[in-house]
């Protein structure tokens, strides 16, 4: 077994995690930085833009994560599993289990010739499944470590890949390996997963072709866009006509979550915009039940959506049907400012998706949850990067919705606190 | 001038719509119900209402009764306020309302209403008892309980008193509802054409059909509710052959030839299979509702009000005695066909002195409230 030791072990690659472990690396303390996925980067490094100032996602993230994968006092361990987190007195112990990407990261030089000629294509996931991708594949363009990585459950060992592959990276006796870490204090940044829609029957249950997550529609606004344009799957027209549908799963008693996901109402907005830059006559229609702008400009954002032509109408749709033949959809609501039941056609519909805790084994990370799922912290208002445990901190949306300015805020905060801990401990 | 009861919710939430509060208004109740329509939207509206205590705005409202309670805008509801339950909240205090100086009140509090109906029995026992003729044992007559004028007078009494009752309440539910008339004017003609064309509506396909209630999801529920409704009517059908028979066809029968050649067994007869296949259905229909709510397994039975029960078990009694009187005729037990026959009369006296105040009288207004609902339909339609 390998063993490896630093001060403070990072769980969870995404920006939050990128973020507490450069503040720390920055203090000096050594990090090892662990990701299940892949690839570093989470999830704000797949979005297009952030909200309210439209920056470009990827430029923030990508400088990050190339800064974190090169520091010195920063390592990076991608694609494994946390098997047991153990507290003795003063430090931690981390059990790991590096999961084999049939590939050897220390060779593998990131070209793609791989992925050109294998023969096999999947959904790709990262693309919300828009699209396809290979069985050996390198996740998304800026992906750190930029090494390609080997989907078993797919493979048919045909070969291709060992023939081309410049630099003979490609091994399939790879082993999942188990290491050993010790630390002096964890950082929790496991982040959220989305809502799985098709619970809710009413809208189609994940059936329709035209009803998109945001995230598949996340995806179609973003630069590196899977179709090159705003198009809709199912015929691949322009569509003119977009509804949106807020709340979905979240706030709702009935098959979500209770709690409000704190950014759909933006990341909406932000769509809707975004997606007016590119089809300037489009119709965008925001369904809402409450539109929560919260933060800072963010209240003048949804005023220049108005402005720029979005529609906005009060009114939870309660269901939405697909016209079989032309697979357009309808959508059905009781609209709030007239108290009439509209049923209105679009090309394309976005849902909303809520966000949920990707964590779920409280066991497993010791610290305790609260009642949604979400890392307790041990007092929100004085203390909110300090959990049930000392020595394990909580950074960004593993602590509940935010985003990503409050996410790189709640970062630093437990990097700081990190540190503290180990100053205190000696 | 709009006038407010701030206590209308509270009195509502008591009477089953416990959750309604936790309603933030979105409207998803109201485009996922099968019968809402433009106009006629439900149940937000009636939702707003009762929270803000625009008490004269519910009870205008013919919405309240074109709900059938199939229970999709509970189901979906993101708060999990139960739309459904404040619709069927609603209707019975609107039943209240609706009853002449708010008698309706004691069937709708659970000691009050069982203390009633216990007066009630005790009042029809003692009549019965102190008209009571003698028994002849040997066989059973039920005219030697009680005479067969007796009977025939009673009937008609009860006849008129709920036909005065069901007239002076419906004009009553009517000055409400004519306010939720929708604008415009129609020529008198024209008028006059349309009431007559919904009235046909409402009694083909709301009345004997119950066709609204067929686009609710759960199918086997409306097929009980039907055959409540059709066992009420064939009873009611086997009744008046019986009368016919007994009365040899209200007397006339001496005075006409026509009339004579008429072989007067076979009203009994007929009375008999339709009283049987009546009573068959009537039974279904009651135990249907009986044991959903009792196991609580569907959206609409998971709370039954104390008027919920005493409708229900009324039926069934009613219908269960009328069975046992056969049984215990086929059998030769006459002694208890008597006491069944008693418990029948008891029963039904309870059910038809307690019906324009119970759950019984939501037949009356809904065909009301269709009908108002199906002539100003026919009045935009134009």
């Amino acid at each position: 077994m390998n063993k490896l030791a630093c001060d403070v072990v990072v769980i969870g690659g995404g920006i939050a995690g990128i973020q507490a472990s450069l503040d720390l690396a920055n203090m000096n303390y050594k990090v090892i930085l662990l990701d299940s996925g892949p690839s570093i980067g989470g999830k704000m490094i797949l979005l297009s833009k952030t909200f309210p100032t439209l920056d470009c996602a990827s430029c923030i993230a990508t400088p990050r994560m190339a800064e974190s994968t090169h520091h010195p006092n920063i390592k990076i361990l991608t694609y494994l599993q946390i098997v047991s987190i153990d507290k003795h007195d003063s430090s931690f112990e981390i059990k790991i289990l590096k999961k084999p990407r049939y590939v050897d990261e220390s060779k593998c030089i990131g070209c793609g010739r791989c992925s050109e000629v294998c023969p096999v294509e999947v959904p790709n996931e990262y693309e919300g499944g828009l699209v396809p991708r290979k069985a050996i594949y390198i996740p998304f363009p800026n992906s750190l470590p930029n090494v390609a990585l080997i989907d078993k459950e797919n493979c048919i060992k045909c070969g291709a890949c060992e023939r081309v592959c410049p630099v003979k990276a490609i091994d399939r006796n790879q082993k999942q390996e188990e290491v050993l870490i010790e630390a002096k204090a964890v950082i929790i940044a496991t982040g959220i997963d989305l809502i799985d829609y098709s619970k809710k029957i009413e809208y189609g249950g994940g059936k329709y072709v035209n009803v998109l997550s945001s995230y598949q529609f996340e995806r179609i606004l973003n630069a590196t866009h899977p179709y090159g344009h705003i198009l809709r799957p199912s015929d691949g027209k322009i569509p003119r006509n977009i509804g949106y549908v807020l709340c979905v799963g979240s706030r709702d008693l009935n098959w979500g979550v209770k709690y409000c996901s704190a950014v759909c109402c933006m990341y909406s907005i932000k769509h809707a915009i975004m997606a007016l830059h590119h089809l300037h006559d489009a119709e965008i229609t925001i369904y809402y039940m409450d539109i929560r702008t919260y933060g800072k400009g963010f209240e003048e954002f949804y005023n220049r959506a108005v402005k720029e032509g979005v529609k906005f109408v009060r009114g939870k749709v309660a269901k939405i049907e697909e016209d079989p033949e032309t697979k357009d959809l309808f959508v059905y609501l009781e609209n709030f400012d007239t108290g009439k039941v509209e049923i209105r056609r679009h090309d394309l519909v976005v849902l909303a998706v809520g966000i949920v805790p990707t964590i779920n084994d409280s066991a497993l990370f010791k610290a305790k949850l609260n009642v949604y799922g979400f890392i307790e912290r041990k007092l929100i208002d004085v203390d909110p990067a300090s959990t049930s445990i000392d020595g394990i901190f909580v950074a960004g949306t593993a602590a509940g919705p935010m985003d990503i300015p409050d996410t790189i805020t709640s970062a630093s905060a437990a990097a700081m606190k990190a540190a503290l801990y180990i100053e205190r401990k000696g | 001038m709009v006038r407010t009861n701030p206590n209308l919710i509270r009195e509502i939430k008591k009477l089953g719509a416990f959750d309604i509060t936790a309603c933030y208004s979105c409207g998803e109740c109201t485009a996922i119900c099968p019968l809402s329509e433009n106009n006629f939207e439900l149940p937000r509206m009636m939702i707003r209402y009762s929270i803000l205590g625009l008490e004269d705005k519910l009870l205008s409202s013919p919405q309240l009764w074109l709900c059938y309670y199939c229970g999709e805008c509970s189901e979906s509801c993101p708060r999990d306020a139960d739309p459904g339950a404040l619709m069927m909240a609603a209707r019975r205090y609107s039943i209240i309302k609706y009853s002449l100086g708010g008698i309706a009140r004691i069937f709708y509090s659970k000691i009050m209403s069982i203390v009633s109906l216990i007066v009630l029995s005790i009042i029809a026992g003692l009549g019965i008892y102190l008209f009571k003729e003698s028994l002849d044992l040997t066989r059973f007559d039920p005219f030697s309980l009680l005479s067969y004028e007796f009977i025939h007078t009673a009937g008609l009494v009860l006849a008129v008193y709920i036909a005065v009752i069901a007239l002076l309440q419906g004009i009553k539910m009517y000055n409400y509802i004519k306010h939720s008339a929708l604008e415009g004017n129609l020529p008198a003609g024209t008028k006059v054409k349309n009431l007559i064309k919904s009235f046909f509506i409402v009694l083909f396909r709301e009345a004997l059909a119950e066709q609204r209630y067929s686009k609710c999801e759960r199918q086997s529920r409306y097929v009980a509710h039907l055959a409540i409704f059709w066992g009420f009517i064939l009873l009611f059908i086997a009744t008046t052959l019986d009368y016919l028979k007994n009365s040899n066809i209200l007397g006339l029968r001496e005075s006409y030839e026509i009339l004579k050649a008429i072989d007067i067994e076979i009203f009994g007869v007929l009375a008999r299979i339709i009283g049987i296949i009546g009573g068959l259905i009537g039974v279904y229909g009651s135990i249907y509702f009986i044991y959903k709510r009792l196991i609580k397994d569907d959206v609409y039975s998971e709370y039954s009000h104390a008027s919920d029960w005493v409708f229900l078990v009324l039926i069934f009694l009613v219908i269960l005695t009328g069975f046992l009187i056969d049984i215990f005729i086929y059998t030769n037990m006459f002694l208890l066909a008597y006491a069944m026959f008693a418990a029948h009369l008891i029963f039904a006296f309870d059910l038809i002195v307690t019906a324009p105040f119970t759950k019984f009288a939501h037949f009356g207004y809904r065909l009301i409230a269709v009908w108002f609902y199906e002539y100003q339909k026919l009045k935009i339609s134009k």
